[in-house]
C-alpha cells in the first residue's frame, strides 16, 4: 500500500531549531499549500465560533508550538507532552502563580488534558490582554492562536475553545519569561 | 528472552471482542471416563508471553508438547508473533484417545528449553472415588 | 461498492465532528471515542468492511493526492487507522506500517496518526488461536460414538482461526 508515495520518496523538511542551551527541538514544515476543503472548514470554524478574529487565512507551514517558539517557520509535532515543557525549562519560562500574579501581553498560555502531571498537550498560544468591557473592570486574557496545522490564526478569549467539548474538561497554565 | 505469565489447559476459551478479555472454560485436571479407550475431544492450551521491546524483534517459537501414556510426543509448534509486548496461544487439539488411566502432561517451550507443564489425570474406571472425592458408600450386605 | 462506514469518513459532517486537529497522540484519543470510527471498527471486526473494500478505499482517496498540498483526506486516512487499530490481521499490519513509513509533509497527521496506533497495538497482546488435530498416526483411536477414526474422512491437521468465518464476508 501507499507504494506510490514511497517510490515519490517525499521527505518533511526541517529546519535548525534549538532552544536556548542549544538542544535541537525537532520540527517538520508543513506543506504551505492548503486545499479549498480546508479553507472551507476553517470558515465553517469561524462561523461556530463566532467570537474567534481572524487574522490570517489557513496555511500549512506550521502549528502552534512553532507559531510560538519558531516564528511561523515550521512546526514541532511529535512528543509534545515532553518537548513544550523542556523548551519551557531551558528558554527559562516560570508557571505563572495566578493566585497572585496576573498574565500580561505576551505571556504564553499552555492547554492540557490533566495538569499534574502535565498529560496530553492540546494547544499553546500568545496572551494578549484587553479591556473588559466596563473600562475599570479586569483586563481578560485573549489568545494569540494557530489551532492546528492547516488552520489559520485567531484571536480569542482564552477559555473560547472546543477542548470542553471533546474531553468534557481541560486545564490552562500561563508561563512567563519576566522575572 | 519472553517471560510465560501463565500456562493452563482447559476445554475451552472464550475471547470477548470488545474488550479482549479472555475466559478459559472447565481447567482440565481430573478426568473421570466412563470406559476406556476415551476420547478428549478438544483441549485447548493457552499460554500467555510477556515479551520486552528488545526481544520484540526477534524469532521465538513456543511449542505445545502433549505426552499421553503408551504414544510418542507430539509437538505442535508456533511462531510467537513480532513486534507485540504480549502474546496469547491458544491452541486446541482435538480427539486426543486415551488408551488407559495415567496422567496426560502438557509441556510448553521456548525454542525447545522446558517452560511449564500441566498434568490432566486420567483416572481408572471406577475406582471407588467420586468426583467430590468422597469414597463411594460400601456394597450393602 | 464502497461501504457507506468508510464514505462518511470523506464528509464534511466527519471533519466537522473532528473540529480542530489536535496533536498527534490527543486527535488519536479523539477518533478512538469518535462515534463514526467506533461504527466503522465494529463494520470491520464484523465482516461488513471487508479488508478488499478498505484497500480500494484507499486506492481511491490516494489518487487525489498533490504533491505540495496538504492532503485534505489526512483525516480519513488517520480515522482508518485508529479503526484497524486492535484488530489482529496482515492488512492491518500492512496498512498501519506503511502509513507509518511515510514521510511526506503533506501525509503528516496521518502518518503520525499511525505512530501513535503501532505503539498502542505493540501493549496490545497478540491472539493466535489454532485448532489441531491429534496426529492419527500415533494411535488407532475411536471416535465417542464407537466409529473407528480411520472411517471417517482424512481432515487437514491445522485449521487456522485468526480470520472470519465466510458466513460473514460482504456479499459482493
Amino acid at each position: 500500500m501507499f507504494e506510490e508515495l514511497l517510490l515519490l520518496g517525499r521527505k518533511e523538511e526541517s529546519i535548525a531549531l534549538q532552544t536556548r542551551k542549544k538542544t535541537d527541538v525537532p520540527n517538520s514544515m508543513g506543506p504551505e499549500c492548503v486545499p479549498p476543503t480546508e479553507v472551507r472548514k476553517f470558515e465553517r470554524l469561524l462561523k461556530k465560533f463566532s467570537n474567534w478574529k481572524p487574522r490570517k487565512p489557513p496555511t500549512g507551514v506550521y502549528n502552534c508550538v512553532g507559531h510560538v517558539w519558531a516564528s511561523r517557520r515550521t512546526g514541532v509535532y511529535d512528543r509534545l507532552d515532553e518537548w513544550v515543557l523542556r523548551i519551557r525549562d531551558e528558554d527559562g519560562y516560570r508557571v505563572l502563580n495566578t493566585g497572585n500574579e496576573y498574565p500580561r501581553t505576551g505571556d504564553l498560555v499552555t492547554y492540557w488534558e490533566t495538569l499534574n502531571p502535565h498529560t496530553n498537550f492540546l494547544h499553546i498560544g500568545i496572551v494578549e490582554m484587553r479591556e473588559g468591557i466596563e473600562p475599570s473592570s479586569q483586563r481578560l486574557p485573549f489568545v494569540w492562536s494557530k489551532l492546528d496545522g492547516t488552520s489559520g490564526e485567531v484571536v480569542h478569549y482564552v477559555s473560547d475553545v472546543p477542548y470542553r467539548e471533546i474531553f468534557g474538561d481541560f486545564q490552562t497554565e500561563f508561563w512567563t519569561d519576566r522575572p | 528472552m519472553p517471560q510465560l505469565e501463565y500456562f493452563v489447559v482447559c476445554r475451552d476459551v472464550l475471547a470477548n471482542m470488545q474488550t479482549d478479555e479472555i475466559t478459559l472454560s472447565h481447567v482440565l485436571e481430573d478426568v473421570f471416563p466412563e470406559a476406556y479407550p476415551h476420547l478428549i475431544a478438544k483441549a485447548t492450551a493457552v499460554s500467555v508471553w510477556n515479551i520486552n521491546a528488545d526481544d520484540a524483534k526477534l524469532d521465538y517459537q513456543a511449542t505445545l508438547v502433549v505426552k499421553v501414556p503408551g504414544n510418542a510426543d507430539v509437538q505442535f509448534p508456533m511462531n510467537l508473533a513480532k513486534r507485540r509486548s504480549r502474546y496469547r496461544a491458544m491452541q486446541s487439539i482435538l480427539d486426543i484417545p486415551i488408551d488407559k488411566p495415567g496422567d496426560i502432561i502438557f509441556e510448553v517451550l521456548l525454542n525447545g528449553v522446558h517452560q511449564a507443564s500441566h498434568t490432566v489425570r486420567m483416572h481408572p474406571v471406577d475406582d471407588g472415588t467420586m468426583k467430590s472425592g468422597v469414597s463411594a458408600p460400601p456394597p450393602k450386605a | 461498492m464502497t461501504s457507506l462506514l468508510l464514505l462518511r469518513l470523506l464528509t464534511e459532517e466527519f471533519h466537522d465532528s473532528i473540529g480542530v486537529l489536535l496533536p498527534p497522540a490527543a486527535l488519536r484519543r479523539q477518533l478512538v471515542n469518535s462515534s463514526d470510527v467506533r461504527a466503522l471498527a465494529t463494520g470491520i471486526r464484523f465482516g461488513e468492511v471487508t479488508a478488499d473494500e478498505t484497500r480500494e478505499f484507499v486506492g481511491m482517496i490516494m489518487k487525489e493526492f498533490r504533491p505540495g498540498e496538504y492532503f485534505h483526506n489526512n483525516l480519513a486516512l488517520a480515522a482508518l487507522a485508529v479503526a484497524m487499530e486492535t484488530w489482529s490481521s496482515e492488512f492491518v499490519e500492512e496498512y498501519l506500517l506503511d502509513l507509518a513509513r511515510l514521510t511526506a509533509p503533506e501525509l503528516n497527521i496521518s502518518a503520525r496518526i499511525a505512530r501513535e496506533c503501532i505503539k498502542k497495538r505493540f501493549a496490545l497482546p497478540k491472539n493466535d488461536l489454532r485448532v489441531l488435530h491429534y496426529p492419527r498416526r500415533i494411535a488407532p483411536r475411536f471416535t465417542s460414538r464407537g466409529m473407528r477414526m480411520s472411517e471417517l474422512p482424512e481432515e487437514p491437521a491445522i485449521t487456522r482461526l485468526d480470520f472470519l468465518p465466510k458466513k460473514y464476508a460482504r456479499s459482493s
